[in-house]
């Protein structure tokens, strides 16, 4: 056995349950309360964003694309401003992916290299890795291999009836098709809603824990309803530098304050381009 | 855009779509009708096949149809990607769902992979086929490929209720050419294909077609002309009946569109083809996928395979 296929082995909670069992309590919430849909709350949430959009001064000729780096009023990374960090998770992403979809993990930088490759938009993540040599790769791998550790060790097998599916994009137009709500959600748990909250939406995170996180998976929980026309029932974020989870439900206010903040970001993005 | 939109709030959707799919047919195109749509659309074809090379071959499909009206230079050459391969797996995905529900979609998918990597190894890897290439990636790669593949599995069965709909076919893409100009392809994109009762509008047809199909992204101005394309290839097919029906569904915003099959869709599909033809960057560029049995890939849920393309007499 090497070393790292010892290291992947599940770490005990201290109270007895392993690490997974924590990692799946919190995902899951209460499972006695699946809050029932409300059906008009899909609607409502969008007509309020159709109606705050009525209001600016959209270009009717472009589009705009709201995404969370939007809402942090974030710019999108380019190819120089590849850290170690960024790409530890840009492969931690293809690494949680892949062990949630097939169960195992080999050798956690010829797997996460093998499957950025394949992206041509990773492509200045790839070089940056393939650039590390010596201390600086060396501990690059070291963080790798011990978040992969993490992840192997404390996330759940999920049921087969939670129909686990990862990277879903969502793409919700409004404004006619000016402004375009989107996201990419790492992780959708659950089968479509017959008329209860059945659906979660879990985040895999590699750094450390930020308030925008939730923030995050907010918009995402409002993406969802937007689409589906059903909440989801929890939102939750894995951390694969700590294997913690910081989750909570979904309640309609925080839909609510999602709106106002969506609106607040496209108000300020318009006035910061004129 | 023409058409009946599904409403968002209804739950769960896959009930209003799968109502919305297996209606009973109340309107069919008439066989005159068609008639005259299938003489425009060849008179069109042959004219265009004019400024073609000798061994020119023009496939136009939902894609060449969305390109020709948004973008001003060529399309991409064709290669294998988790976005490109992940529809043949996933369909291949459903079919073995079907054939065993005790399977999830990660099993299901996990199983077409190894069905179409098995059928590459068998025939030796044939040139550019999704199991070759499937074949030859490194697990880090095949798990990407596997997990996008998954997603759209889970996606369409979570979108039908499957036990309502009678022998349907899943992933039953449509390829028709006339005899007359066989370098013009027309490739209809269909996800699921559900034979639907005719009752009154029989006329020797046992039954007619309703196509499910599912769309990438949010609807664009040329989504009715690329699900008309899907009910075009149904309706010139001469093995099968009546197409009734078109509804495109797109789970990344969660909107369906429901199209009747009529004159009108028809004559603006034929509309759009032709202009599509004519475009400079249609003629200037061949087929843009690779040949093979999967890149063609029509077979369906209850394993009756039927061929690639459809020869259409003259």
């Amino acid at each position: 056995m090497t070393d790292l296929a010892v290291l992947l082995q599940p770490t005990p909670a201290p109270n007895g349950r392993t690490g997974r069992d924590d990692v799946l309590a919190a995902i899951r919430g209460n499972t006695g309360v699946r809050p029932p849909v409300d059906p008009g709350l899909s609607g409502g949430l969008r007509e309020w964003l159709e109606d705050g959009l009525c209001s600016l001064p959209l270009d009717r000729d472009s589009e705009l694309v709201v995404t969370k780096q939007t809402l942090r009023g974030e710019g999108r990374k380019d190819s120089e401003s590849i850290t170690s960090a960024i790409a530890i998770g840009a492969l931690m992403h293809a690494l949680f992916r892949q062990y949630v979809t097939t169960g195992r993990i080999e050798d956690p930088m010829e797997d996460g290299l093998a499957s950025l490759e394949l992206d041509p938009r990773r492509s200045a993540t790839v070089r940056f890795v393939h650039r590390l040599g010596g201390s600086a790769l060396h501990q690059f791998r070291d963080e790798l291999e011990t978040q992969t550790a993490i992840l192997v060790g404390r996330w759940p097998r999920l049921s087969p009836g939670w129909m686990p599916r990862t990277q879903e994009r969502v793409a919700v137009p409004l404004a006619g098709g000016n402004v375009v709500l989107a996201g990419v959600i790492d992780l959708v748990i659950g089968s479509p809603s017959s008329g209860q909250a059945t659906v979660g939406l879990v985040e895999a995170k590699s750094g450390r824990p930020r308030l925008e996180d939730r923030d995050d998976l907010r918009f995402y929980a409002l993406l969802e309803t937007l689409r589906s026309g059903a909440p989801p029932f929890r939102v939750a974020t894995f951390y694969t530098r700590s294997g913690q989870v910081d989750a909570e439900d979904v309640y309609d206010e925080l839909l609510a304050s999602c709106v106002m903040r969506v609106l607040g970001a496209i108000r300020r993005d318009l006035v910061g381009h004129r | 855009m023409i058409g009946t939109a599904l409403p968002s709030m209804a739950l769960p959707r896959s009930r209003s779509l799968t109502d919305a799919l297996i209606a009973p047919a109340d309107s069919r195109v008439s066989r005159s009708e068609l008639g005259e749509i299938r003489r425009r659309l060849e008179d069109g074809l042959l004219e265009s096949a004019g400024s073609l090379g000798i061994h020119q071959r023009v496939r136009i499909d939902a894609y060449r149809l969305r390109f020709h009206a948004s973008e001003p230079s060529g399309p991409d050459v064709f290669a294998w990607g988790p976005r490109t391969a992940r529809r043949p797996i996933a369909l291949e995905g459903v079919r073995g769902w079907l054939a065993n529900k005790r399977l999830t979609p990660i099993q299901a998918v996990a199983e077409a992979v190894e069905r179409l990597t098995r059928a590459a190894d068998e025939r030796r890897g044939a040139g550019g086929s999704l199991g070759t290439w499937l074949a030859g990636l490194r697990l880090g790669a095949k798990s990407t490929v596997q997990a996008e593949a998954v997603t759209l599995a889970t996606q369409l069965i979570g979108a039908i209720d499957w036990p309502r709909l009678t022998h349907p076919f899943v992933g039953d893409d449509r390829s028709i050419s006339f005899a007359s100009v066989p370098q013009i392809v027309l490739r209809g994109r269909i996800e699921v294909r559900s034979p639907i009762a005719l009752g009154s509008l029989q006329d020797g047809y046992p039954s007619g077609s309703a196509v499910f199909a599912v769309m990438t992204g949010r609807p664009t101005s040329t989504a009715r002309h690329e699900l008309g394309l899907a009910g075009l290839t149904v309706a010139l097919d001469p093995k099968l009946g009546p197409a009734i029906r078109v509804i495109g569904w797109w789970p990344q915003c969660g909107r369906a569109l429901v199209l009747p099959v009529d004159g009108q869709l028809l004559e603006t599909t034929v509309s759009a083809i032709l202009a599509t033809l004519r475009s400079p960057t249609t003629a200037s560029t061949g087929p843009r996928r690779p040949s093979g049995r999967w890149a063609t890939g029509v077979r369906n849920a209850t394993a009756r395979t039927t061929t690639g393309e459809v020869p259409i007499a003259s």
